[in-house]
Parts: C-alpha cells; sequence; structure tokens
C-alpha cells in the first residue's frame, strides 16, 4: 500500500488511493500524469493530426488504471462534419471479463474491432497500449490495424482505405489527447481515470519486435528518440511527451500540451 | 484542494449564468464531463469555494469517483451486447 505521491501542478488532491507498483526502473525523474476522470491532456492540433492519419502511424502510451470502467483512454472523437475517430475503449462487462474495443474512423468510414481480454489491463498496474495503423497501398485498399497491450498483439481489423485515409481532414479546433477521446466540441467522451506516460507518435508502423521492445517485460522503455535493442523507429518518433513534470513534447515538433481540469504529475505510482 | 459540484446545463446554457470560466481550469463548458443524458456537468474546482457556486453540493474525489462510475454518468454494458458489436 503507497499513497499517490502528487505533486502540485494546478493544487493538491484529496484522494487516499491504495496503488500496485511494479518493479521498474523509474526515469531519473519518473513522472508520469493524473487524469481524474473529469479532465483531458489535448497533444495534438488539427495540422498535426491530418498529417499523421493520412499515412501509416502508431500511438503508443503507458497507463495505469485505478478504476476500470468504461471509458475511452484518449484520441479524438468527432461526431459532426468529416466523422473522425481513433478511439482505444476499455469495457468491463463482468469481474474478469473486460472488452477491448478499438475504432478507426477517417473521411466518414468506420472499421472497429471487439475483443475480449480478460483481464488484460487490469487494476492498479502499468500497462503499455499501442496501436497501428497501417495504410493501405492505395486507392480503395484498405489497410489494417492492430492494438498491442503489454507488447501482446490483442486485436487486428482491417483499417480505412488509402483513399480514406488521404482525405482526412479534421476540424480546425480538433485536439487528440488522453483522459478521454475528445470530440468535435471540445468535449471529452468517456472520461477516463488514471495514469498516463509517455504518449508517443510515430508516422510509420512499429514491427511487433519494437513494440515488444518498448514494453520490455513491463520494466518500461529507454528514451525513444535513440534505438536501442529491437527498437529501430526513432527516426520515424514524431511526438514525444513524456510528462516529465511538464507538457512538452521532447521531439519538439508540437506545442506544449494542454489541459482540461488540472491534471497533476505522479511520481507514485512508479512510472515504467 | 480540488473539489467537485454537478451543475446542471439549464445553467450552463442560462445568459444569465454567474458561473465565471475565467475562474475554473476549464477553457469553456464544452470541456466538461457531461452526464449519459447530457443534463448535467461536473465541474472541478479549487477549494475554497467560488461564490457562484454558493449552494451546491461540493464533493471529494473519492465521492465524485463514485457518482461518475454510476449509470447516470458511465455506460455499462452487458457481455452479451458487447459481443453483438462485432
Amino acid at each position: 500500500m503507497i499513497g499517490l505521491g502528487l505533486s502540485l501542478v494546478g493544487g493538491d488532491v484529496s484522494q487516499a488511493s491504495s496503488q500496485g507498483n511494479r518493479n521498474v526502473q523509474p526515469y531519473s525523474n519518473g513522472h508520469s500524469v493524473f487524469v481524474d476522470g473529469t479532465e483531458t491532456v489535448k497533444l495534438l492540433n488539427q495540422s498535426q493530426i491530418n498529417t499523421l492519419i493520412r499515412g501509416s502511424f502508431t500511438w503508443a502510451f503507458w497507463y495505469h488504471d485505478t478504476s476500470i470502467s468504461t471509458q475511452d483512454l484518449g484520441g479524438i472523437n468527432l461526431q459532426t462534419g468529416q466523422a473522425t475517430a481513433i478511439r482505444i475503449r476499455t469495457i468491463p462487462v463482468a469481474p474478469g471479463v473486460q472488452f477491448l474495443q478499438s475504432a478507426v474512423t477517417v473521411n466518414n468510414s468506420t472499421t472497429q474491432d471487439v475483443v475480449s481480454i480478460g483481464t488484460a489491463i487490469a487494476n492498479n498496474t502499468w500497462h503499455h497500449i499501442a496501436m497501428t495503423v497501417q495504410k493501405g497501398a492505395g486507392g480503395a485498399n484498405t489497410g489494417t490495424v492492430k492494438v498491442y497491450i503489454d507488447g501482446v498483439e490483442k486485436s487486428s481489423f482491417t483499417g480505412p482505405s488509402a483513399t480514406n485515409q488521404e482525405a482526412a481532414d479534421v476540424q480546425d479546433d480538433t485536439t487528440w489527447g488522453v483522459g478521454a477521446s475528445i470530440e468535435d466540441d471540445g468535449n471529452g467522451g468517456g472520461f477516463t481515470s488514471g495514469f498516463f506516460d509517455e504518449v508517443a507518435f510515430w508516422d510509420s508502423v512499429l514491427p511487433a519486435d519494437d513494440i515488444g521492445t518498448i514494453y520490455n517485460s513491463g520494466n518500461g522503455t529507454s528514451d525513444l528518440t535513440s534505438d536501442f535493442g529491437s527498437y529501430n523507429s526513432s527516426s520515424n518518433l514524431q511526438y514525444y511527451f513524456r510528462f516529465e513534470n511538464d507538457y512538452t513534447d521532447t521531439k519538439g515538433n508540437a506545442s506544449n500540451a494542454t489541459t482540461e481540469g488540472s491534471p497533476v504529475f505522479s511520481t507514485s505510482p512508479t512510472p515504467p | 484542494m480540488k473539489k467537485y459540484v454537478i451543475v446542471s446545463k439549464s445553467e450552463l446554457d442560462d445568459p444569465e449564468s454567474t458561473i465565471d470560466f475565467s475562474q475554473l481550469s476549464y477553457s469553456s463548458k464544452s470541456a466538461l464531463r457531461y452526464s449519459l443524458d447530457g443534463e448535467s456537468a461536473v465541474i472541478q474546482y479549487q477549494t475554497p469555494l467560488p461564490s457562484f457556486f454558493s449552494g451546491l453540493n461540493t464533493y471529494t474525489y473519492s465521492q465524485i469517483s463514485d457518482i461518475l462510475d454510476g449509470e447516470d454518468w458511465t455506460e455499462h454494458y452487458t457481455q452479451e451486447e458487447v459481443e453483438s458489436w462485432s
């Protein structure tokens, strides 16, 4: 049993919670960011989103839940105009029975998958989650979407057509965040209560080996801006929010993330 | 300290509403978490209680978490429902 060690960004959080802890080697400044179920962290803007989803890409992050519920861990969710959604949703239906819903909607064309994942995203434990979107070869050719939990492929389904991806054009106020799938009016859908860390975006599909190397048997990541082990995708890393007590993009390609509500940086549970 | 209130949508939409978002940590009412029926929103604030929330019930993180996990704020599905989506 350990208490939450929340640093003061936006004030204290009055909460007592028992948190599990993995045996990890934290970064020198091992922080993550905690969202309380009413908050979001906005990472990418319209231009960055459009560029990313018009090609192949990977989105990955570490997540530590405090109470599994039906929730979107992050992404975007445009309900009007050109429908666009990149979402990862956990849906618990009974103790030990949990589903993962993954959706990629681009240019009004929706592809999604729902799979049973048991307790793959367990409470009070850090998990590494990655979504890869392989764009189709061209025209009506469809791509492939895969979702990995803790380095293991859990879902694979047909993605949008290349034509649809190339036509992606989200509205100018769209943001891609974590803590909820952020809707076109700025409202978050399916809010999440939990910790996020090391949110990264690549303009390529990471091979399974790379994702497994990042997961590193649950012992966390090295700095993703450099290759290491089987990870050879650092040159494709575009945005990298480490939440080391700030909202900067380590790659320097995005502005600082912004927040709705007052998420707090935390050193406990120890981030991966 | 963070605390929370629940405000009706009608209050948020009222042009005469005294809720001052410049004193809150949200950019606008559209950034709030709404109940499933869209009729209520939860708003976080830093104590002390802003005067425009006077008279409202206030909640701690633990209390609001229990409320937000309930049927009015979070979708709950059966296994059969979810399996039918596949």
